[in-house]
């Protein structure tokens, strides 16, 4: 909830918890997918 | 089943639905029937936008999907990342600051009441229409392997849902979901373990993930660049980005899910939880179903998995020709075993000559296989031209019932119904909530108390139940009517994602603009549809595109006079 007077709940939604900033989350969410592709192309053609 | 297996799925599937009734028992007001309130975290956000996506037909043809084909399948959640990016970036903070219920009441906002009204008509269509399907399809499934009655499961399993949804609202939806969700995982981790544990004594996992991928069902990646072909890398990220942004920002029984904690954070978290682990959950599953492949190399599976619709063909005059392949196909398995032998052999001493041999061998084999698969399917059709030939929903449950001990067996019917009743919630929840917020609302009671409005979204919500289960009952008439479904949201979800495109990004564009071009464009989709041959996911960009295009143009022409609201 609000901390200051005049702070409202959307900019107390701001701060991001592990990542910092929600740039550094999508980012997050690209390098796990680039790295699933990865993994699952490298796992398909080792046992191909 | 036995009585462990009814006790475990019916004391699952009660304690999860008392357990929200419990959680939500002192929440009578309308804020936390519709939108829930903030106790809902991100955790159960997560859980339950997945839980609304994965019906039972998730956990039981996508097995079977990878029995029969690999993993190809796979491709298609590729471009369900980048959706979730763009709906957590752009979609998230809109609906937050405007405090929407429904996602069409920004429609509302944005253009004027006729372009919501649009958008809500065309939600509870499909979606209505499709909470139909999401009881019907696992029903028939289940009950026709189990030998219960079709039309009781569909009516039982319906009536619970409605009966929770209806007197809990979105709060008992979402924290149902994540015990649901709960039980899904347990169960399908569960079923994976006892594959392992169920392989022939000597054959490590690497053998059979090395017999899985020579035998090509390993297939999951595949970058080629081909329009005729169904996934691939670049449709899945294509097709899979337009069919997710369609789904996850505009239809209703996602956007509730995700808006329900009441925080820009716990909303996207909950998306970027599944933009994470959807991929890799989906990969599971389909690698569960690889497993159970390679399981039936060394157990012999029925030569068709709906064996009870085999047993009554079998039963009329075609006891004769069946028996003949059922002879041919004993022999060819037989056969395969001694391929399979010399190809796990031929892997551990690493002889690329001997591998190759052992490959061809066991291709010649599986080869045979298939073709008599084929002709089996042939006769049953002859004697009975209504049977659904296409037998891979029936693989992954004939590996339940038939090899995984009792309470096992109950745990992962209860995986299923856990399936269908969250998915089912979810929809009831949003549709009730829809014709009442954009419909009942606007049209009927513009002013009236918070008690009328609660009592009228419970009618509501227990409204749609019936039609859902009503629909259910009779979905039998329909034929190929899972793909009827589908079709009908492709045709519908371009337009609806094409109205939401153009009140984000075309700024300029004003209500009757968009409200004409969706029109026009929903005019076209239905053309395109009965006069050309186009595969249906394509309407969903053909949609969207056309009411973009179409709004820009005609708020350029005749309707640049309208004023900015």
């Amino acid at each position: 909830m609000s901390g200051k007077p005049g702070e409202t709940k959307r900019e107390n939604d701001g701060a991001v918890p592990l990542f910092g900033t929600w740039r550094k989350a999508y980012v997050a969410v690209v390098a796990a997918f680039v790295f699933d592709v990865a993994l699952f192309y490298a796992f398909s053609r080792y046992f191909s | 089943m036995s009585w462990i297996d009814y006790v475990v799925l019916i004391g699952t599937l009660l304690a999860i639905a008392l357990y929200g009734h419990w959680r939500t028992r002192r929440d009578y007001d309308l804020g936390h029937y519709l939108h829930g309130d903030e106790t809902i975290r991100w955790g159960t956000i997560g859980l339950s936008v997945m839980a609304t996506q994965a019906s039972a037909i998730t956990f039981l043809s996508t097995p079977g999907q990878a029995y029969e084909s690999g993993m190809g399948f796979v491709q298609i959640y590729f471009g369900l990342p980048f959706a979730l990016i763009l709906i957590c970036a752009v979609f998230i903070p809109i609906y937050h600051r405007l405090k929407v219920v429904t996602a069409y009441e920004y429609l509302g906002q944005r253009f004027d009441q006729k372009t919501r009204l649009l958008g809500a008509f065309l939600f509870l269509v499909q979606r209505g229409l499709a909470a139909g399907i999401t009881l019907y399809a696992p029903a028939i499934i289940v009950s026709t392997i189990l030998g219960w009655n079709l039309q009781l499961t569909i009516l039982l399993v319906g009536l619970f849902v409605v009966i929770y949804t209806t007197a809990g609202g979105t709060k008992a939806v979402s924290i149902t979901q994540r015990w649901q969700m709960t039980v899904i995982w347990l169960g399908m981790f569960t079923a994976f373990g006892m594959i392992l544990y169920r392989l022939p004594a000597g054959l490590s996992f690497f053998d059979a993930t090395s017999i899985a991928g020579k035998m090509g069902k390993l297939n999951a990646i595949d970058f080629s660049f081909d329009l005729t072909q169904r996934y691939n890398f670049w449709s899945g990220l294509l097709g899979g980005f337009f069919l997710s942004l369609s789904y996850f920002g505009t239809d209703q029984s996602q956007v509730q899910r995700y808006l329900a904690g009441g925080s820009v954070v716990g909303s996207r978290f909950g998306l970027l939880f599944n933009a994470i682990l959807k991929v890799p959950m989906q990969f599971f599953i389909l690698f569960t179903g690889v497993m159970v492949f390679v399981f039936f190399q060394f157990e012999k599976p029925p030569m068709f998995f709906n064996r009870p619709a085999y047993e009554r063909v079998q039963q009329s005059d075609a006891a004769g020709p069946l028996s003949a392949l059922q002879t041919r196909y004993d022999s060819t398995f037989a056969q395969k075993q001694i391929a399979l032998r010399d190809l796990t052999a031929a892997t551990h001493s690493g002889s690329a000559e001997a591998i190759a041999a052992a490959k061809a061998n066991l291709g010649r084999d599986q080869e045979e296989i298939r073709k008599i698969r084929g002709e089996v399917k042939e006769v049953l059709k002859a004697r009975d031209p209504a049977l659904e030939t296409k037998d891979s929903d029936y693989v992954f449950i004939t590996f339940i019932l038939n090899y995984l001990p009792h309470g096992i067996i109950g745990l992962l019917i209860a995986v299923i119904f856990c399936a269908a009743t969250s998915s089912t919630a979810a929809e009831l929840n949003a549709l009730g909530s829809t014709a009442e917020v954009d419909f009942y609302r606007v049209l009927i009671r513009p002013e009236a108390s918070e008690r009328h409005y609660l009592i009228a979204a419970k009618v509501l919500t227990a409204a749609w139940g019936g039609v859902a289960i009503s629909f259910a009952l009779f979905a039998g008439l329909v034929e190929n009517l899972i793909e009827a479904v589908n079709i009908l949201g492709s045709i519908f979800y371009g337009p609806i994602l094409g109205l939401f495109l153009v009140a984000f990004f075309l700024r300029f564009v004003r209500g009757s603009a968009a409200f004409v071009a969706a029109l026009i464009s929903q005019a076209l989709v239905l053309i395109l549809y009965n006069t050309t041959s186009i595969g249906y996911l394509w309407f969903n960009p053909i949609g969207c595109t056309a009411v973009c295009l179409f709004s820009t143009i005609l708020q350029k022409t005749v309707f640049a006079a309208e004023r900015a609201r």
